[in-house]
């Protein structure tokens, strides 16, 4: 696995892996806008774009965190793009042939590359919460009291926050291993893994609200946009582990039994 | 005394539903020789390499790579180089970094350099394998079936899109690696470059064996053309007839009488019999069978 975690190393200094980075700045800013920048009395439900709090909420010391959390759809997005080009691509280029001859052991192969995209999103997260953090600060301007955001229990909140959207990208990021290596096709993982996200995930708590407490995009999205509730944020946790392992394993046992053709 | 073998497979078979892609193939490919491995397309030879390198199991059969079973590839594929299918990179690295990519897989180091030199590349290695041509990314991808001193290596036509001096160089290339005591398996549609490098040869058609065995052992198989030409085009029908006495299918055409098919001692009969018959003979060639005329003989004919 550590050969394979290696090997992946090199591939991940592709352009495309900064252009990856700059996405998910670019989504945050764009979603903290929506979320900081002049508080209403009232929280409201933007959807994909997130949970904007009311001004109390925001200001509280969990504030800045949940509001980095609203980045978690777009996230998604991003992070399913990016795996999928790297495992569908490797279908692509036909490169997974010459991958399998060096490392025979395809569930080590797999897990490798795998372990190695999680580092790579960890940092992704890591340093877009280093830009988005003062930025956030900046948007919410003078009219927003940000004292707690920066004391002792919202610099918690912070690291807290980054834990769970480095799980919550860990979770679509299994989630875009399994679509590109049952598809073995970079555009059909991506539009399949797209829509599900977006309007089949959407429009299944519209029908059934009760859902949202089992499907795997509603997890990652509680997880990532936090709560008050700790013990409803663990289970949270254990449902996003639980789908993410599902599709982990289901992924390897493809991987692992299906004949390499491509 | 039984030849050492480097791959050896009994019965392989592989089946997509109804359709037969390799048929029962016993192969057998010894030690430290090049062997070519021919066949028209869809004849089952990337399904066979395939296979060999552990990328699709076989439905039934077993066999032996390196002296370790082949359905235990993790247990040989280490000692083995391969090209499948065509060159395969990230067209966003280089070529050294896709050999590193392959040699980080393969728990090796050290190797990328003398790969690089060996095939020719290494003055384009830190471009990105997008820029290269064809015959350049087939060199990238002999570079990286070199990479960790494989005993076996297996190529499926590694001369594709290679200019005749890439092709020369591929060839000078591989019988230095068998030279050096490396086992080259090579697969090839350009039958006039297996005949130049191969020692041993198997003939693959809609997924059964056609021929194994030695090179020159098939190329005696097929006897020579001769062709006789007369001093006078007046001698024409009577040296036919000479021709004819001496077996063979015989032909009279563009002033000559070619005789195919005919025994290793007829040339120098038909000399002495012409002479005999007071026929001078201005021309007398004998022109030995190529590759690739046995070659479509035997999947023409069907023939063992």
């Amino acid at each position: 696995m550590i050969r394979a975690f290696r090997g992946e190393l090199v591939k991940l200094r592709q352009s495309t892996y900064l252009f990856g980075i700059a996405a998910v700045i670019a989504f945050m800013l764009i979603t903290l806008v929506v979320s900081v920048t002049d508080p209403g009395p009232v929280a409201g439900d933007r959807g994909p774009a997130g949970l904007v709090l009311s001004r109390d909420g925001l200001e509280a010391a969990d504030g800045l965190a949940r509001s980095l959390g609203n980045v978690v759809t777009f996230l998604g997005i991003v992070v399913l793009a990016l795996v999928s080009v790297n495992i569908g691509g490797e279908y692509r280029f036909g490169t997974i042939r010459s991958s399998a001859v060096r490392l025979p052991f395809r569930g080590r192969l797999l897990l490798g590359k795998t372990m190695a995209l999680f580092g790579y999103l960890a940092v992704t997260v890591v340093v877009t919460v280093a830009i988005a953090a003062p930025a956030a600060q900046l948007m919410a301007g003078p009219g927003v009291d940000t004292e707690r955001w920066w004391g002792r229990e919202g610099v918690a909140e912070l690291m807290l926050g980054t834990g769970s959207l480095i799980a919550a990208s860990w979770a679509w990021a299994t989630i875009g291993v399994l679509l590109a290596v049952l598809l073995r096709s970079a555009p059909a993982a991506i539009g399949v893994g797209i829509a599900y996200i977006l309007p089949v995930e959407i429009l299944a708590v519209e029908v059934a609200p009760d859902a949202a407490a089992w499907l795997p995009g509603q997890l990652i999205v509680s997880l990532a946009r936090g709560g008050d509730n700790a013990a409803a944020q663990a289970e949270t946790l254990v449902g996003v582990a639980s789908w993410a392992t599902i599709a982990l394993v289901g992924a390897t046992l493809v991987f692992k039994f299906r004949d390499i053709t491509d | 005394m039984p030849m050492d073998l480097a791959v050896r497979t009994v019965g392989l078979e592989k089946r997509y539903g109804e359709r037969v892609a390799v048929e029962a193939l016993d192969l057998a490919v010894p030690t430290g020789r090049v062997t070519g491995f021919v066949g028209p397309n869809g004849a089952g030879k990337t399904t066979t390499i395939r296979m060999l390198l552990g990328l699709i199991r076989p439905t039934s059969g077993t066999g032996e790579v390196l002296g370790r079973p082949l359905d235990r590839p993790a247990a040989y594929l280490e000692r083995v180089g391969a090209l499948v299918d065509g060159p395969a990179f990230y067209p966003r690295l280089s070529g050294r970094a896709n050999l590193a990519v392959l040699e980080r897989l393969a728990g090796t180091r050290g190797g990328i350099e003398r790969a690089l030199e060996l095939t020719g590349i290494d003055d384009r290695a830190d471009d990105p394998v997008g820029s290269y041509s064809l015959g350049m990314r087939q060199r990238l991808a002999l570079a990286a079936a070199l990479l960790g001193d494989p005993e076996l290596v297996v190529l499926d036509e590694p001369a594709n899109g290679l200019d005749p001096a890439g092709i020369r160089e591929i060839r000078t290339l591989l019988r230095r690696l068998a030279d050096d005591g490396v086992t080259v398996f090579v697969s090839s549609h350009q039958l006039a470059e297996l005949e130049h490098v191969s020692d041993h040869l198997v003939l693959l058609r809609a997924g059964a064996l056609v021929y194994q065995g030695l090179l020159s052992s098939l190329l005696a198989r097929r006897a020579a053309t001769i062709t006789a030409r007369p001093e006078h085009a007046a001698d024409l029908e009577a040296l036919a007839r000479i021709a004819s006495d001496g077996g063979g299918h015989v032909r009279v055409r563009d002033g000559a009488v070619s005789a195919a098919g005919a025994g290793p001692a007829a040339s120098a009969r038909l000399n002495r019999s012409a002479h005999a018959a007071g026929i001078t003979l201005a021309e007398l060639t004998v022109a030995a069978p190529t590759l690739e005329e046995i070659f479509f003989g035997l999947t023409e004919d069907g023939a063992r």
